[in-house]
C-alpha cells in the first residue's frame, strides 16, 4: 500500500507522516481566501489538514451536482489542487453521515424522507434525531444504517464522488487517508432497545442471528423456543428478563446492535475502495463509546477497516475520562488517534473552551498515550467558535499561540517517536458492559431531557447471581486502577474482546470479572497466562458463559481465591480486600513517584531520550517532591522555565488543571 | 423560531461560553431542577417498577400499592417534607410521549416548536407524569408562547442586540437577526467594526451600536445593554420591568426600541419596564 499505518504515524515513501492534523471546511470558506488561510495554517506548523466532504452540500438535488460551477466555495478539485501546490496533506471524511453542524447531518433532504431509508424505534415510531439531546436546527429522520435504499443512495453519491478523489490520492496527490461514515452509532440514541426496529434492521438480524447459531436447532435450543425459520424471531423491545433463560434473546439483540454498527462502516469502506480509493488507510472515529454498541477490537479487526480513533471533547474537569480514553485507544489500537480534538466548539455546547483549557486537554490526552489527532476545527467556520484561526483567515491569537508551541513541541522533540511503555493493563470485562445494556429501559425519545435520575433506567434482576455486575467507575476494577495510579505505575486500557496479540505486550492483566464471561475470551486469557503472563482477575470467578449457561475456563484453575502457575506465566483470583497486597508483591518497579498521589506522571521514552509528564487534575495548586533514584537534571520542555537538579528528590509545583514536561537526563 | 438553516457566525469564544448555559433544552421541559432532592417513582399503569431517592438511590424500603391516584400519591409522599419534590411517573405515559412526537417527521415544525410540542405531550393532563410541586410552565417567567408572540409582531426583518458587560467588559454581545418572526442569523459583536475598548455599558455606546447594526445586517428594532448582575435578575425576576427600570436609574441598564406600536404592548409584557408603556 503506498501510504501505510505505523505506530508513529502514515508512512509514504519510506517516510512517516506524523498525524497532527486541523479541520478545514472548505465549503464554508471564501474562495479567495483559501490561500491565506493554508499559509496561516503552515505559518503554525500543520503540514497534515482534514475537511469533510459533505453529501447534501454537493448533490444540490438528486443526481444533480455542485463541483464549483454554481457556488466556488464547493470547487472540491481546486481546494485539492491547492493542498497539493502547497505540500499539504489532506484528511478526507466523505460521510454519508458527517454531521459537522450542518442542517440534516449533512444527508441530502429527500434521502432523509424516504420511508424505505427511516429507522424504526422500539414504539414502532419514526427515530427523529433531536429524541437525544439538542442537535439545531432541525430534526430530521435518522436513517437506518440496515437499508438496501440508504446504501443504493449512498452508492450514487460515492459514484460522483470518488472517481474525483482518486485523482489526488497520496503519494502523487494530498489525500493520505479516509474516513469510513462518522461517529456511526445510531445518532447517539445508542440505547439497547431503542432503535432500530425497521423492516431491514429485522432482516439484518435475523442475518446475524442465523450467522451467530448455524442453524435453527442451535437457536432453538438456546431460547427455549420451537421457531419454524429465523424469520419468526422478533427481537425484544424493552427489557423483559425473567429468569436466566430469557438472557440470550435479550443478550443477541444487545450484539446484533454491535454488529449492525461495524457491519455497515466495513460496507461503506468496501463501497469506498471498490470505487477506487485504495492504497490509502480507511478509519472510522467512534464518538465516545468502549463498551457496546461500540466494540472497538472488533471494529478494529474489520478486513475492510484499517484503523479506528476515537474523538475527544473535555473540558478541564473531564481530566479522569480524558486520560481513560486515551489509555483505551492506547491499548487497543495499533496507533491512539483523535479524529476529532475539541479545539474551539460547536455552537450549541455549554461550555466553550478557553485557551488554558484546551491546553490541559490536549497536554492530558498527550500524556496518556494519544499519538496522532486532528484539531477540530483548526478554522472556525458558522457554528463553531473558539478556534486558532477565523472564518476570515485571521488569528485568535490565544488560541493560534497554544497550537503554534504545542506543534513546535511535537516537532522539536519528534514526539511521535516516543513511547510510554506500560507493562500494565487493565481489562474491562465487555460482558459485563452488554449485561448493564441488556438490563436497562425507558430507552424513550427526550427520556433523557427530563432530568430523571440514572437508576430509574435501570431495571434490577433477580437471576441468583453471586457477584454484583458493577457500575463503571465503581468495583474491582476501579479499586485496581485507583492502586496502580497511586504507586504511579503508569497502565493501559482495553476490553476483553482484545487480540492475543496485543494483550501478549503486557506482562500483568487485570480482568474485572463476575458470574459469567464468554468462554473463547476466557480461554485467549488463559493462552495469555500460559505464555507466560500473569493474569489477575476478581472479585468473582465466572461459572456461567456470557448467556448464562453453565461454563467454566479459569474456574477449572481456581477453586477458591489464590494464585496457581499455569504454563510459564499463571493465574490470580483476588478479591476486591485484597487487592493492594497482591499489587505489592508483584507490580513492576517505578522510576519516578511524587508525595502527593493526586499528581499524575507518565514517562515517554525516544531511545535514550525521556520525557516525563506530571499533571495536576485537581483545582488546586500542588507543591509535591518528585522521587527517583540517583542524580538527575530536568529541562523544561512544556510549562516551566527553569530546570530542576537534584539527588534523590526534586521539588515540583503544579498549578491547577495543568500539565508541565520535562526532559529528563541521567547525571 | 429557529430557521433550519440558519447561519451562526463570528462568534466570540467569551460570549458564547457565557451563554452555553441557555442550550439545554431539558431546563424548559423537565421539572427536576439540578441539585433538588427528589424522589421518583415510575410506575407501569399502576404497579410500581422502581423507586429512586436522589440522594440515597433506589430504596427497597417503601412497602407502596399499585399506583391508583397518581396525584395523591404524589401529595402524601410530599407532605411527609423528606423532598424537595416528588415524581410520579407512568412508563406509559413517557413512550406515548415519544410515539406521538415522533409519529411523523415534523418538518413542518421548528426545532424549538418540536420542542414545545414535547413539552406540552409531557405535561398534559393525563397524570402520566405528576409533580409536586408541579412544573412552573415557565421558565423565569419567560414562555415559549410569549417570545414567540414577540418574535412574530417584529418587522419583517429585524435585529436584536444584547450587551452585558461585566468588569467593564462585554461578556455576552449577542446579535440575532430575524426574518417573519425566525432567526435566521446569530452573530457576537465580534462582526461589528468595534474598536478596541469601545463596546461600554453605556448610553452613548448603545446609540453606537444602534448605527452598527444598521449596516451589516438588517434594521435594529431593539438593543438592551446592562450589567452582568442586572442580566441575572432579569432572567429570573418575576418583574423584569421593575428590574430594568431601576437599574436604568442606577446607569447598570440601558436598551432603545424601534417597534411598530401594535408589537409594543407584546414586548413590553415580555420584558420591559412599566415606564415605557
Amino acid at each position: 500500500m503506498p501510504v501505510t499505518l505505523t505506530p508513529t504515524g502514515l508512512e509514504i515513501d519510506g517516510k512517516i507522516v506524523p498525524i497532527y492534523s486541523g479541520a478545514v471546511h472548505y465549503w464554508r470558506l471564501e474562495r479567495d481566501l483559501w490561500p491565506a488561510i493554508l499559509d496561516r495554517i503552515q505559518a503554525l506548523g500543520f503540514s497534515v489538514i482534514e475537511t469533510y466532504i459533505p453529501w447534501a452540500i454537493h448533490e444540490t438535488a438528486p443526481g444533480r451536482y455542485d463541483w464549483g460551477a454554481e457556488d466556488e466555495r464547493k470547487d472540491l478539485e481546486a481546494f485539492l489542487s491547492l493542498c497539493e501546490a502547497r505540500d499539504v496533506w489532506l484528511i478526507v471524511r466523505p460521510g454519508p453521515l458527517i454531521n459537522a453542524e450542518l442542517t440534516n447531518f449533512g444527508f441530502p433532504e429527500w434521502v432523509l424522507l424516504d420511508p424505505q431509508v427511516q429507522a424504526r424505534t422500539a414504539l414502532d415510531s419514526l427515530h427523529l434525531d433531536a429524541a437525544w439531546g439538542l442537535h439545531p436546527p432541525y430534526q430530521f429522520p435518522v436513517p437506518s444504517y440496515a437499508s438496501e435504499a440508504f446504501y443504493r443512495a449512498v452508492g450514487g453519491w460515492f459514484d460522483a464522488l470518488c472517481p474525483l478523489l482518486a485523482r489526488h490520492l497520496a503519494p502523487q496527490g494530498c489525500i493520505l487517508a479516509v474516513q469510513s461514515d462518522n461517529e456511526t452509532c445510531y445518532l447517539f440514541h445508542e440505547q439497547a432497545y431503542a432503535t432500530d426496529y425497521s423492516p431491514d434492521s429485522l432482516r439484518l438480524y435475523r442475518d446475524f442471528l442465523a450467522q451467530h447459531y448455524g442453524d435453527l436447532t442451535a437457536l432453538n435450543a438456546a431460547y427455549g423456543r420451537d421457531y419454524l425459520s429465523f424469520a419468526e424471531v422478533e427481537p425484544p423491545r424493552d427489557c423483559a428478563v425473567q429468569t436466566r433463560a430469557d438472557v440470550p434473546w435479550h443478550i443477541d439483540w444487545v450484539a446484533y446492535k454491535e454488529y449492525q454498527i461495524r457491519w455497515s462502516i466495513a460496507r461503506i469502506a468496501a463501497m469506498l475502495r471498490e470505487r477506487g480509493l485504495t492504497g490509502i488507510p480507511i478509519f472510522h472515529d467512534i464518538a465516545y463509546q468502549y463498551s457496546t454498541p461500540l466494540d472497538i477490537t472488533r471494529l478494529q479487526a474489520e478486513p475492510e477497516l484499517d484503523w479506528v480513533g476515537m474523538n475527544l471533547y473535555q473540558n478541564k474537569e473531564g481530566y479522569r475520562s480524558v486520560a481513560t480514553r486515551m489509555r483505551f485507544l492506547a491499548g487497543a489500537t495499533p496507533l491512539p488517534f483523535v479524529p476529532e480534538l475539541g479545539c474551539g466548539l460547536w455552537s450549541h455546547h455549554p461550555c466553550t473552551p478557553t485557551p488554558e483549557e484546551e491546553e490541559f486537554v490536549t497536554l492530558s490526552a498527550l500524556m496518556h498515550g494519544l499519538k496522532a489527532f486532528n484539531l477540530y476545527m483548526l478554522v472556525e467556520r458558522e457554528r463553531w467558535q473558539g478556534s486558532p484561526i477565523t472564518r476570515h483567515g485571521t488569528l485568535r491569537p490565544e488560541y493560534a499561540d497554544l497550537y503554534q508551541r504545542l506543534l513546535a513541541f511535537l516537532n522539536r522533540y519528534q514526539f511521535w517517536k516516543f513511547e510510554r511503555q506500560p507493562k500494565v493493563l487493565a481489562l474491562f470485562n465487555y460482558d459485563l458492559g452488554r449485561y448493564t445494556a441488556m438490563a436497562s429501559t425507558l430507552h424513550y425519545a427526550h427520556a433523557d431531557l427530563y432530568g430523571l435520575p440514572p437508576e430509574l433506567f435501570e431495571v434490577e434482576l433477580d437471576l441468583g447471581l453471586r457477584w454484583a455486575v458493577p457500575r463503571e467507575g465503581e468495583g474491582w476494577l476501579s479499586a485496581l486502577v485507583e492502586e496502580l495510579e497511586t504507586r504511579f505505575v503508569d497502565y493501559d486500557l482495553a476490553d476483553s474482546h482484545l487480540t492475543a496479540d496485543r494483550l501478549a505486550r503486557y506482562s500483568l492483566i487485570g480482568l474485572e470479572t463476575a458470574d459469567f464471561m464468554n468462554a473463547e475470551d476466557q480461554q485467549r486469557l488463559l493462552a495469555y497466562a500460559r505464555a507466560g503472563g500473569h493474569l489477575l482477575l476478581g472479585p468473582g470467578m465466572p461459572y456461567l458463559d456470557a448467556a448464562l449457561r453453565p461454563c467454566r475456563v479459569f474456574g477449572e484453575h481456581l477453586e477458591t481465591p489464590g494464585t496457581v502457575q499455569i504454563g510459564s506465566g499463571c493465574l490470580t483470583w483476588v478479591e476486591e480486600d485484597t487487592l493492594p497486597t497482591i499489587l505489592t508483591k508483584h507490580l513492576p518497579p517505578v522510576e519516578y513517584r511524587c508525595d502527593q498521589p493526586a499528581v499524575h506522571l507518565s514517562l515517554h521514552r525516544n531511545n535514550g531520550q525521556a520525557l516525563l509528564f506530571a499533571a495536576n487534575p485537581t483545582n488546586t495548586s500542588l507543591e509535591t517532591r518528585l522521587h527517583f533514584s540517583g542524580r538527575r537534571t530536568f529541562d523544561p520542555a512544556w510549562g516551566a522555565s527553569q530546570a530542576l537538579q537534584g539527588e534523590g528528590a526534586v521539588p515540583l509545583a503544579l498549578p491547577a488543571y495543568s500539565v508541565q514536561i520535562w526532559e529528563a537526563i541521567h547525571d | 423560531m429557529i430557521d433550519p438553516h440558519w447561519s451562526v457566525v463570528d462568534l466570540d469564544p467569551r460570549t458564547w461560553r457565557n451563554v452555553g448555559r441557555f442550550f439545554d433544552p431539558g431546563q424548559y421541559i423537565r421539572a427536576a431542577q439540578p441539585g433538588e432532592h427528589g424522589l421518583f417513582i415510575l410506575h407501569d399503569a399502576g404497579k410500581i417498577l422502581r423507586v429512586v431517592d436522589t440522594q440515597s438511590g433506589v430504596r427497597r424500603d417503601f412497602d407502596l400499592p399499585p399506583v391508583a391516584d397518581p396525584r395523591a400519591l404524589a401529595h402524601s409522599l410530599y407532605a411527609r417534607g423528606e423532598w424537595q419534590r416528588v415524581h410520579v411517573i407512568n412508563k406509559r405515559h413517557l413512550a406515548q410521549v415519544a410515539r406521538q412526537s415522533q409519529a411523523a417527521p415534523r418538518r413542518e415544525l421548528t426545532l424549538d416548536a418540536y420542542y414545545q410540542l414535547v413539552y406540552q405531550l409531557l405535561w398534559d393532563e393525563s397524570d402520566g407524569y405528576v409533580s409536586v410541586p408541579p412544573h412552573p410552565g415557565h421558565w423565569g417567567g419567560w414562555t415559549y408562547a410569549g417570545l414567540k408572540q414577540f418574535a412574530d409582531q417584529l418587522p419583517e426583518e429585524a435585529t436584536l442586540a444584547l450587551g452585558v458587560f461585566e468588569a467593564g467588559t462585554v461578556a455576552i454581545g449577542l446579535i440575532l437577526e430575524l426574518c417573519a418572526g425566525t432567526i435566521k442569523r446569530v452573530s457576537t459583536f465580534e462582526a461589528l467594526p468595534l474598536n478596541p475598548g469601545e463596546a461600554q455599558l453605556s448610553e452613548a455606546f448603545l446609540e453606537r451600536l444602534w448605527t452598527l447594526l444598521a449596516g451589516p445586517f438588517a434594521s435594529p428594532a431593539g438593543v438592551l445593554l446592562c450589567s452582568q448582575p442586572i442580566f441575572e435578575q432579569w432572567l429570573t425576576a418575576e418583574n423584569k420591568a421593575a428590574c430594568l427600570n431601576t437599574a436604568r436609574q442606577q446607569g447598570a441598564a440601558f436598551w432603545r426600541l424601534s417597534l411598530r406600536e401594535d408589537v409594543l404592548p407584546a414586548f413590553q409584557s415580555l420584558v420591559m419596564p412599566q415606564s415605557i408603556r
